[in-house]
């Protein structure tokens, strides 16, 4: 009964968030590009490593909350989009966490790495809009994706065998097992590491 | 005076529309309507002229109680307006009240247009010639019955501005007892509205009394039917191996049944395409998009570490191997000046060297030489 809202709820907070998350990340980035703007950079940087931290536990009680309110999760191809948008959306967002985690907040200094960390955001951002293009489509009839001049095919999936999907999880877990305990040591960048 | 002018105004705009409205050039839209819609432009004799069309009922005049009956015409006319728009009556009397064919006991099951009006509008192709098809239910009870097909059209040139109608010949039909080993399909069995995309396998036809099938299809639109395979899987039970459906295409087809007394062609039924049903499933959903989230955040960690710049900088510093005896002293211009002290690196690991950075080489550290 309290699900539909409650699942409204948490995805105005998840999707607000993500955003400014992403904005700020953009504009960190980008501030390294003037040489004035060191004072841009460090609130940017902040409010996107807060709100990032923020997003992530959201992501899970969105999808519950998104999946006890639909009669049929997953079950036609766009219930079955936002999942795995969600799961793309996530992924971008944690790299974000870990490279400002791993590099300190002069992560955007660093010519090879700031642009990472930019494209990550570039690409948490467009996930969430298409997320909640979807989820606008399949609950008002109109999404933000209605402004441009056509709609990209989410009625449509790519949908991977079960045991696949399975071992493409399995695979995810080593990857980030071997990347974490046998990767090269990673250290926090100073300001005269750029 | 400016109100009366006002008043005169919108009495000429109303009289000038009226002239301009003649009939209903856009038609009506399809419905169920009496003869000459009573009283219309097109029955009315001040404005209605007779139609030059010709009108030919090409329908069996028997058929079974209570059974499908397939009534076709064909309409070819010259004498149209601009839109080519011809509206079709189709009626068991000409009464000008209860003409529809349910007041005499029959059953629209599809009309033309794919309702189940007794009136439908079309436009006529460039040829000049349509061809309409209504599916019927016979009445229930043996009878002799007529039908009727009346038409409305404009013209173009139309300078009378008239309203041109026409009138069929009466159709008889001869509505019979239904015999007892009468061939036809099964009580139970119902024909697929729809087939997936693509899909090669053969629909199932389940009928009685029979010992023969044959069917006929096409497409939407085409007017040449093709015969296809058929199979007899068991008695009254057969496989009709129609062509796969791609899109949004229609596959209209016909089912002869016969047996060694009666052949009966049942009307065409109408098959639409859909798309292939969804394959996902919850956990499958979950899976793929975790799966996703794991490895996108392995491949960006991966190049972050590739990225990183001290790797960078353990690839270029060769400390490590270089000899203490073969780094030089500086040389006493070098010493002296001031720009040179200020670019030599101290390193904690080699107390008593120093890194000249421009020249790239090891001097040693000029204090302990002065001690």
């Amino acid at each position: 009964m309290y699900a539909i809202p409650f699942h409204h709820l948490v995805v105005g907070l998840v999707t607000g968030t993500s955003t400014l998350a992403c904005i700020s990340s953009i504009v960190a980035w980008l501030s390294t590009y003037f040489s004035n703007g060191d004072r841009v950079r460090i609130y940017f940087d902040n409010a996107a490593y807060v709100s990032a931290i923020a997003a992530i536990p959201l992501m899970p009680i969105a999808v519950i909350s998104g999946t006890l309110s639909m009669g049929n999760p997953g079950g036609d191809a766009m219930s079955y989009n936002k999942f795995l948008f969600t799961g793309l959306t996530t992924g971008f967002l944690l790299s974000l966490i870990v490279g400002r985690w791993r590099f300190g907040p002069n992560v955007w200094l660093d010519k090879r790495l700031g642009v990472l960390q930019g494209l990550c955001a570039i690409g948490a951002l467009i996930c969430v809009t298409i997320l909640g293009s979807i989820g606008g489509k399949m609950s008002l009839g109109k999404s933000t994706m209605d402004l441009i001049p056509f709609w990209p095919q989410f009625n449509q999936s790519i949908v991977l065998n079960q045991w696949f999907s399975l071992f493409m999880f399995l695979l995810g877990i080593f990857a980030i097992t071997i990347t974490f305990r046998l990767g090269p040591e990673i250290n926090q960048l100073s300001s005269s590491d750029d | 005076m400016r109100s009366r002018m006002f008043v005169i105004s919108i009495v000429a705009v109303l009289l000038l529309a009226v002239q301009g409205t003649v009939a209903n050039p856009g038609g009506n839209g399809d419905g169920d309507r009496d003869f000459n819609c009573a009283g219309s432009c097109h029955g009315d004799p001040s404005f209605n002229q007779q139609s030059s069309a010709e009108i030919s009922i090409n329908s069996s005049s028997e058929s079974f109680a209570g059974t499908a009956y397939q009534f076709e015409v064909t309409i070819s006319n010259s004498e149209l307006s601009s839109n080519r728009l011809l509206g079709a009556f189709l009626l068991s009397s000409t009464n000008g009240n209860g003409d529809h064919p349910e007041d005499n006991g029959w059953n629209i099951i599809q009309d033309p247009n794919g309702g189940t009006s007794n009136y439908v509008e079309s436009v006529v192709p460039s040829s000049g010639s349509i061809n309409l098809v209504w599916i019927l239910e016979t009445p229930q009870e043996s009878m002799s019955t007529e039908l009727f097909v009346e038409i409305h059209h404009g013209a173009s040139p139309n300078e009378m501005n008239r309203a041109f109608f026409g009138l069929s010949e009466p159709h008889q039909i001869e509505v019979i007892p239904v015999p007892e080993n009468l061939p036809g399909f099964a009580a139970d069995w119902s024909a697929p509205s729809y087939r997936t995309t693509g899909d090669t396998s053969p629909i199932i036809l389940l009928t009685q009394n029979t010992t023969s099938v044959e069917v006929l299809w096409m497409l939407e639109g085409e007017s040449q039917s093709h015969e296809t395979l058929v199979e007899l899987v068991e008695e009254n039970k057969w496989l009709a191996h129609l062509p796969a459906t791609m899109g949004d295409t229609v596959i209209i087809y016909q089912v002869k049944t016969s047996n060694q007394e009666f052949e009966i062609a049942q009307p065409w039924l109408t098959m639409g395409t859909k798309e292939p049903d969804f394959d996902g499933t919850l956990w499958g959903a979950r899976m793929q998009g975790l799966a996703s989230t794991l490895i996108i955040l392995a491949i960006i960690v991966n190049l972050q570490a590739i990225l990183q710049p001290q790797r960078y900088r353990g690839k270029m510093d060769h400390t490590s191997i270089v000899d203490p005896s073969t780094v030089t002293s500086p040389s006493n211009t070098q010493i002296h000046s001031n720009e040179y002290p200020d670019r030599l690196v101290k390193y904690d690991e080699y107390p008593d060297l120093l890194w000249d950075p421009v020249e790239e080489e090891w001097v040693k550290e000029p204090n302990l030489d002065d001690d």
